[in-house]
């Protein structure tokens, strides 16, 4: 119960700062957009995600769909990351560099799977 | 047929159950809690007349950490909120029917605002995670101000999730105190194993590819790092003179020191003639990343004493027409420190315009905000 009302006096405090930030109409409507996107990223986003993942995971062989489905997340997640860098001219975030990250790791997250599919093949696990 | 979103009563769809939702939280949970304390340092170091100059190293740790922490966030964040998603639009579990009324009407009221809650905590965290994101590059993700939004969405988040901790904490005990288990071979999709693994790796992954921001060492395999040596004389430049509208300092430039009952005017040659310092310190922006070059310069203190002035807190002003970076204040004991240089060098060079020529301030564990650029004006408050 002490969390409670310690989180519910945080949460008065901060929609305090938060509506002296919004000064303008325009910037309260933009905030107000912002935090409804919020919203709707676990409501719309990730289900349609996870069943494209799902559907995807399905038409490839068992021993592969984990590890498409944590790199095809993890370079979902480094483009995300990357958006704000590469839109902005001055911050040094280049699509070569981001590219030869994401090459680098795929090699990587793919020569584990292979040796890990060896390492059970002759454990004689399938 | 009533449509159940994958994962709500199945227990085939592992990714989904609650002892990976409760490992994802702590994880989550210590991200924030991460944030939120050097996040407050990082306020403190802006606006707290208090915050020590020693070590020098200090708020470029505490600042990466706050990057790096929120960075680690998000790929967290995501996987949580796929974890619990089927639980986001679940029922009420039904009151006792024969319960009395005011209980009834209690649990609901109660589900309420958990859900008021729990909605604050969805968007509010998403809200910070961007804004930290975008303004870590530069950028605005809106006509507001990035700054103080990230600063005021982040109590409100923090405020939702100790909410949301204090109701569900029963819950999340009972998740983080069950063993994982074996995966089920009829399970639907990702073992609790695999989710939490793939989020675990993700979280690495774009950590290391943002650390080089921190850790100039490691930038060669930061792809999405701030290099910090790319800028004019070898530095990173967050502001330039041209976004500060400060456009050519030409020879009439003189700085003005004033104080109680005096003031004093010196030319660019007359305080290049005073008795310099050369100093290693290394500059960290708000943004994450830091840099160190060899500043030259006066020791203010040592400035206020050939001019005859007083030692006390100074108000430095900027060549700046506006905003809040034209002016900034030094407590007398940073003042006292002859550490705190009114810089005319970098590396070895006159100070390029874009890092604040004809001088600027240099104080050891300062943020970048604090030290001030184009400086025209000294008031000493003794």
């Amino acid at each position: 119960m002490a969390l409670v009302l310690v989180g519910l006096a945080l949460l008065g405090y901060g929609i305090r700062l938060l509506a002296g930030t919004a000064r303008t109409p325009g910037q309260a409507v933009a905030l107000g957009t912002w935090l409804l996107a919020g919203l709707l990223l676990p409501v719309l986003v990730l289900p349609l995600v996870g069943g494209v993942g799902l559907l995807v995971a399905r038409t490839l062989p068992r021993p592969l769909r984990t590890t498409v489905a944590v790199g095809a997340g993890t370079s979902g997640l480094l483009l995300l990351v990357a958006v704000p860098g590469l839109a902005a001219p001055t911050a040094g975030v280049t699509w070569g560099g981001l590219l030869a990250f994401l090459g680098v790791f795929w090699a990587l997250l793919l020569g584990a799977t292979q040796s890990r599919i060896a390492r059970d093949q002759r454990r004689g696990r399938w | 047929m009533r449509w159940r979103p994958p994962g709500q009563g199945n227990p085939a769809a592992e990714a989904h159950d609650v002892r990976v939702s409760a490992r994802l939280g702590l994880w989550l949970a210590t991200a924030f809690a991460l944030c939120l304390a050097t996040g407050l340092l990082s306020h403190l170091a802006q606006h707290a007349p208090w915050w020590p100059g020693r070590p020098a190293q200090l708020y470029r740790i505490t600042q990466g950490v706050h990057v790096l922490a929120g960075t680690a966030a998000v790929p967290l964040l995501l996987a949580k909120l796929w974890s619990c998603w089927p639980r986001l639009s679940a029922r009420p579990e039904p009151a006792a029917p024969r319960g009395p009324a005011a209980q009834r009407l209690g649990r609901r009221w109660g589900y309420a605002a958990e859900r008021a809650a729990l909605a604050v905590l969805v968007a509010g965290a998403v809200l910070t995670l961007t804004t930290g994101l975008v303004g870590r590059a530069g950028g605005a993700p809106g006509p507001f101000a990035t700054a103080p939004t990230h600063h005021a969405v982040a109590w409100l988040t923090v405020g939702a999730l100790a909410v949301h901790l204090g109701v569900k904490l029963p819950r999340i005990r009972d998740g983080l105190a069950t063993p994982l288990g074996r995966p089920a071979p009829e399970r639907v999709g990702l073992s609790r194993r695999d989710v939490l693994g793939g989020a675990y790796l993700s979280a690495t992954a774009v950590v290391l590819a943002t650390v080089g921001s921190t850790v100039p060492a490691l930038d060669r395999v930061s792809p999405l790092a701030r290099r910090a040596d790319r800028g004019p004389q070898g530095l990173r430049v967050t502001r330039t003179a041209s976004a500060a509208r400060v456009t050519r300092v030409d020879a009439r430039w003189r700085l003005t020191m004033q104080w109680p009952g005096g003031r004093h005017e010196v030319d660019l040659p007359g305080l290049a003639g005073l008795p310099q310092r050369t100093l290693r310190l290394p500059l960290t922006c708000v943004q994450g990343w830091s840099a160190h070059a060899d500043w030259t310069g006066v020791p203010l203190v040592d400035l206020l004493a050939a001019v005859g002035a007083p030692v006390g807190r100074v108000t430095v002003g900027s060549l700046e027409p506006v905003g809040v970076h034209r002016s900034s204040v030094l407590p007398v004991e940073r003042v006292r420190d002859r550490s705190t240089l009114l810089a005319l060098r970098i590396n070895g060079s006159v100070l390029d315009l874009d890092h604040g020529y004809p001088c600027r301030i240099v104080s050891a564990d300062r943020p970048g905000t604090g030290q001030t650029k184009w400086v025209t004006a000294l008031r000493v408050d003794p």
